[in-house]
């Protein structure tokens, strides 16, 4: 038994040297990039451009909209880092017919995977955090007695952002071990990733139908991030360590459900 | 050639993705109107000063292009792409490929040719179908115009799938590669307005394709052969040139 322990071990240890450190790495440098880029891009803006956005998503000054932005680059390269690895687990090994060979080493299925989708989800949340940390430094200019943002907020913000990156993330490993093309996959992760975006964009065309629905807008509106700044400083920590223990129970039901299909 | 061509569009255009191509245009085209309904004043104040008039039509025609095609071209043409010779390569096909009078750099170019063929016609129908649609849904809706700018914005929705196609072999592997050309779509089109949004960087904003695509936005009261022949040209030999370099990059590709 212990001998088996230290086989299984040795066998998360293989997988978690696997883990997608270059492209962590490079989703890191490009979100970095990203944010870089509104800070420098957004002041060189015409007002009219900032006027539109600090209306549209009723933000209250230029620090607003920056991070508005930011928060988006937080989203995309986190879940980027994510997608990526996740694809790699089951969908793309049984697309290549390698699944089999995989899973005819003496690792239960269950085992296999979280050995390894846990590292992928490690990067994701390693990603998020840097992230996040660069948009607390991005709020640095933009400080003041009257400014609507604070680090600390900031900082909140990008980690409930990548709270929302692992909830999905959880949802499409349970699924994407069913799936046998990557082409489904993708079509699939495309249509979950654009749902956060949805609300925001109905906002900006028709702000009349969120009209006496805070709650609602409150809920579902991105720029939430930035309106209850304060709240995101200590709700993002806590989102973020909720959306671990979501992946927790998520990675073991997404084990069972390959152990029991026994579908290569 | 042109008959491998033909008969592939034609297998391509039966293939279940392109059925949700058709779904997903078609929830574009029936959601638009009720986005449309009320705009707030900001939203109208804004197409005065990015496009020079606050008619409902030209408001019509960002919410239409940016909102809708622009982001579904780069979702479709990573979807329609997904499976230009890296789908052979992973079932073992391509040995057999081999054994056959045609090169892979011809092969891909071949099988890229037809995908953006399939992406042309979806859109184009989408479009047909958009002018029966919204004449009878949307106020001020003008036909020609839009069906103008629809033959420009073609050729920013076969670009971007030349480029898919052309991404994806690039890369190697499936998974990373539609993810890759899906993040550099979606940058593309993110950025497709910025010369609108600022007139100073009007001129370096030609560099990016998807902003050739959109230019008869600028101009929708004088659409003609001057505002849609060169940008259209160059989406061509964009276009032409990004096939090139993935026919060149698959040349020593192994099965």
């Amino acid at each position: 038994m212990r001998s088996a322990d230290h086989s299984l071990a040795d066998y998360r240890r293989a997988e978690l040297r696997r883990a997608p450190y270059r492209m962590a790495l490079y989703a890191g440098i490009a979100g970095i990039v990203m944010i870089a880029g509104c800070q420098l891009l957004f002041p060189r803006m015409p007002q009219q451009v900032i006027d539109f956005l600090r209306v549209a998503f009723h933000l209250s000054d230029l620090g607003g909209v920056v991070l508005f932005n930011d928060y988006a680059a937080v989203y995309f390269c986190a879940l980027f880092v994510g997608l990526l690895g996740l694809l790699d687990v089951v969908v793309v090994p049984r697309e290549e017919h390698q699944l089999e060979l995989l899973l005819s080493k003496p690792v239960p299925a269950a085992d296999f995977l979280a050995a390894r989708t846990w590292p992928v989800l490690a990067m994701t949340t390693l990603v998020g955090f840097i992230l996040a940390g660069a948009c607390a430094a991005a709020t640095l200019p933009y400080l003041g007695p009257h400014s609507s943002i604070s680090a600390s907020g900031a900082l909140g913000a990008g980690l409930a952002m990548t709270a929302i990156v692992l909830v999905q993330l959880t949802a499409l490993s349970i699924i994407f071990v069913r799936l046998v093309e990557s082409m489904n996959a993708m079509l699939l992760a495309l249509l979950v990733a654009l749902v956060p975006m949805l609300p925001s964009a109905v906002f900006l065309y028709r702000p009349d139908l969120f009209a006496g629905r805070p709650a609602l807008t409150a809920v579902t509106v991105l720029a939430n991030l930035v309106w209850y700044d304060a709240t995101m400083a200590w709700l993002g920590p806590v989102m973020l360590l909720a959306a671990l223990l979501c992946a927790l129970v998520g990675v073991r039901a997404g084990g069972r459900l390959l152990q029991r299909s026994g579908r290569v | 050639m042109i008959r491998f061509m033909w008969l592939d569009y034609r297998a391509a255009l039966r293939e279940r993705k392109v059925w949700f191509a058709v779904a997903i245009f078609a929830y574009a085209t029936l959601s638009l109107p009720m986005l449309l309904a009320h705009p707030p004043p900001h939203v109208r104040d804004a197409m005065d000063t990015w496009f020079g008039a606050r008619d409902p039509f030209t408001l019509f025609m960002f919410m239409w292009t940016d909102l809708a095609m622009n982001k579904l071209i780069a979702m479709l043409a990573v979807i329609l792409a997904g499976g230009v010779l890296l789908r052979e390569r992973d079932t073992g096909v391509l040995p057999l490929l081999a054994a056959k009078p045609i090169s892979l750099p011809q092969y891909f170019a071949v099988r890229t040719l037809s995908t953006c063929g399939v992406m042309a016609t979806v859109y184009l129908a989408a479009q047909l179908a958009g002018v029966a649609y919204f004449s009878a849904t949307v106020d001020g809706f003008r036909p020609g115009p839009f069906l103008a700018a629809a033959s420009l914005h073609v050729w920013a929705a076969i670009f971007a799938t030349a480029l898919a196609a052309t991404l994806l072999v690039v890369v190697g592997r499936r998974g990373p590669g539609l993810l890759v050309g899906l993040l550099a779509l979606f940058a593309l089109v993110g950025l497709a307005f910025i010369g609108f949004y600022n007139p100073a960087w009007a001129a370096l904003s030609m560099i990016n394709p998807i902003s050739l695509g959109v230019q008869s936005l600028g101009h929708l009261g004088d659409l003609g052969p001057a505002v849609l022949v060169p940008p259209a040209l160059a989406l061509a030999a964009l276009t032409a040139l990004t096939i090139a370099v993935g026919a060149w990059s698959v040349r020593k590709m192994e099965a």
